[in-house]
Parts: structure tokens; sequence; C-alpha cells
């Protein structure tokens, strides 16, 4: 092959063989057709290897092998995923946030933190410690084993000092002498002598008041009084006046 | 001293005792008993001003006939006075004269007051003889008699 290749370009150099393709001549002398640097030095090689490797792989087929009827199902399968996806809709799996979200994540995460912190710190529901542990003996403590401690405590009497028993007797007698107090005021015995008219004639002379009485009073209408009101007018006194006047008169 | 009125066909005088004027002038000062009674009556009836000025003279006028007739009753009915036909006829005069006189009087109170004020005035009359009856048990008790 080496030999015949360097007299093909033996004579591709001389040019001789172009005097017999007239045709050939009207053809641009500079070779269009190059090949990389070297390429035919490796040739043999490379033909030698393509022709190992095709050896190799035509054993087994042509390697491109689909399921028996894989065609004629491929139009329903490719239909059945479409279907399939759009039944899931992977592009909105729910997996979205608001806007913002991670912008004012870090405040949010903070301020949830801080009041689980304050409520933590006040928590109202708290129990002295050890309180369940000692809860059943202290119940039975203060109900079935109270006899048997003797019920030994202490028993102090309220309101058993002396200031408290002077003190409740003051008010005892507060109360009953203002009783007795607003009684009287409101008597129709201290109204009457409290009134205005009672005042007023108690400063007058029994004369002018006799004088007045013989003078402006019938004598039905005192004896009326007298008896409706059991007053203590002596008859004998009020006759012997009555007299006295009249023989004045006279 | 003694005043002189005349009821009637009747012409008796009127004496005045001990404080008690029963003809006093209007420019005289009247008792302290006078003032008192006038004074709880005024304070009874609730006068106004010119109530007040139409009443009192009216009032003062007819306490002085009334009490005039009263005198002239008792004396009538004195042991001095003589029993007859005469003495009879006379103290059933007197009565018909205080009734004569109350009405006359009952029917000009009522042109100067309204007629629960007329009625208030013969209350509040019985109310201060009352009074003064009690206080004169009082004083007698007082006094041990």
């Amino acid at each position: 092959m080496f030999y015949l290749y360097n007299d093909m370009k033996s004579d591709i150099e001389n040019r001789d063989w172009i005097n017999g393709y007239a045709s050939l001549k009207q053809i641009s002398p500079a070779n269009p057709f190059t090949v990389p640097a070297g390429y035919f030095n490796d040739l043999e090689d490379r033909i030698v290897s393509y022709k190992n490797l095709r050896e190799k792989y035509n054993g087994t087929g042509d390697g491109f092998t689909v399921p028996a009827g894989y065609f004629d199902e491929l139009t329903g399968n490719i239909e059945g995923r479409i279907t399939v996806e759009d039944a899931v809709n992977t592009d909105n799996l729910g997996l979205t946030v608001p806007e913002g979200y991670f912008d004012e994540l870090d405040s949010r995460i903070m301020g949830r933190v801080r009041i689980q912190e304050a409520l933590d710190s006040a928590q109202p529901f708290s129990v002295p410690a050890g309180y369940f542990e000692q809860l059943n003996k202290n119940i039975l403590d203060k109900t079935v084993n109270l006899d048997k401690a003797g019920r030994s405590g202490i028993v102090r009497k309220l309101y058993a000092t002396r200031a408290f028993k002077y003190a409740t007797a003051a008010c005892f007698a507060l109360i009953i002498g203002g009783g007795i107090l607003i009684l009287q005021l409101t008597s129709p015995q201290y109204v009457h002598t409290h009134s205005f008219l009672h005042k007023e004639l108690s400063n007058v002379p029994v004369d002018e008041i006799k004088s007045y009485l013989q003078l402006n009073v019938d004598p039905g209408d005192t004896q009326q009084t007298v008896t409706a009101e059991g007053a203590t007018v002596k008859e004998d006194n009020l006759k012997k006046a009555l007299q006295d006047y009249v023989d004045s008169v006279q | 001293m003694l005043g002189s009125y005349s009821f009637g066909q009747v012409r008796v005088r009127i004496p005045v005792r001990r404080g008690y004027p029963l003809n006093r002038p209007a420019n005289q000062p009247i008792s302290k008993l006078e003032q008192i009674k006038e004074s709880f009556i005024s304070k009874q009836l609730k006068l106004t001003p010119r109530e007040s000025s139409a009443f009192w003279p009216l009032y003062r006028e007819y306490v002085q006939k009334l009490t005039a007739v009263r005198i002239l009753k008792r004396m009538n009915n004195s042991d001095k006075s003589v029993d007859g036909t005469e003495q009879i006829r006379k103290d059933l005069d007197y009565e018909s004269q205080i009734v004569a006189i109350k009405k006359q009087y009952s029917n000009q109170f009522l042109r100067v007051l309204p007629p629960e004020k007329v009625s208030e005035l013969y209350k509040s009359e019985r109310q201060f003889n009352d009074e003064a009856l009690r206080i004169l048990s009082e004083k007698s008790i007082r006094a041990g008699d």
C-alpha cells in the first residue's frame, strides 16, 4: 500500500498524466482537497480499529431494540403520561410561600420565641416543689389521720380581749341610748311640749290665761276638752274664778 | 275701765280686766296672749299680705263682739241674776246673738279668704283654746291646786 501511495504521489507531482485528460487541464492545479497533517500516517491503524469494533458489535445485533409492540402502544402511553402529569400538576404542588415570606421570617420567629419565653416565665398554674409527691399524705393527714393526731392544735378564742368586751358594751349602750332618745324626741308629749304654742303660752301669766278662757271659751267646749284629754283643771277653781270675774263686773 | 257695745236692742258696758282690752283702740297695744293668738293664727293660715290687711281688722271686730255677748250671757246666768222668764229669754237671746255674729262674720271672712282658710281659722282658734286650757292645767298641777 505504501508503494502504491508513493507511485500515486510521484505521478501527481509530475503531472504527465494530465495530457491524456483535456478537460482536467481546465481545472486549477491548486488542490482543493486537503487532509489534516499526518492523516494518512495513522490511517491504517484507524481502519483496523474500526474494522475490529464493527466485528465486535455486529455479533449482538443493532443494539437499539424496543419491546414487541412498543410503537403500537407508544401513542397511548404518551397520552396517558400527559394525563397523569396534568392530574398531579407537578408545577403547583402547594409548596409556595406568600410574597415577602422570607423577608419577615426572622422577625416572626424571634417574636414567637419571645412570646413563648414570656408564657413560660409567667406560668400561673404552678405548684410548690414536691406538691404532688406529698399530696396523698397531706390529704390523709387532714382526714382519716386527724383523729389519730388527737387534734392537738391550738384553739384561740376570737373576740376574747378585754378591750373588745368594753367596746361591745359601749356599742350596745350607745344603741339603746340612741333608741330611747329617738323615741323621746318623736313622742307626742315631746312634740307637744316643744311646739310653738306651748312654749309661747307657758310664759303667759295664769291670771291672763284664766281671763281669756272665761271670755272666749264656751263652757261646753271647755268641758269637752277637759273630758277628752283628761286635763286636771279643777272645776271648783274654774267656777270660783268665773264667779269672781262676774262679781267684779257687777 | 268699761267699754260700750250694742247688739240689737241690748246695750251693755264691757269690762276690761288685767291687760285684756276688749274695747281696744286701733293704736292701743294688744296683750301678750292676744299677740300669741294672732301669731299662731297667722302661722296656721299662711296669709298673704293682702289677705292679712283685710282679715285682721275684721277678725278683731268679730272677737270683740263675740266676747261681749258671752260676757252678757254669763252675767245673765250668774247666781245674782233674778230667776224667771226674763232670764230664760235673755239667755236664749244671747245664744241667738252669738250664732248671728258667727254667721255674719263667717260670710265676711269668706269674702277676704278662701273657704279652706276660713275653716282653718276656726280650727286654729279651737287649738289655741285647747292649748291655753292645757297650760292652765299644767300650771295648776305645779301650783298644787
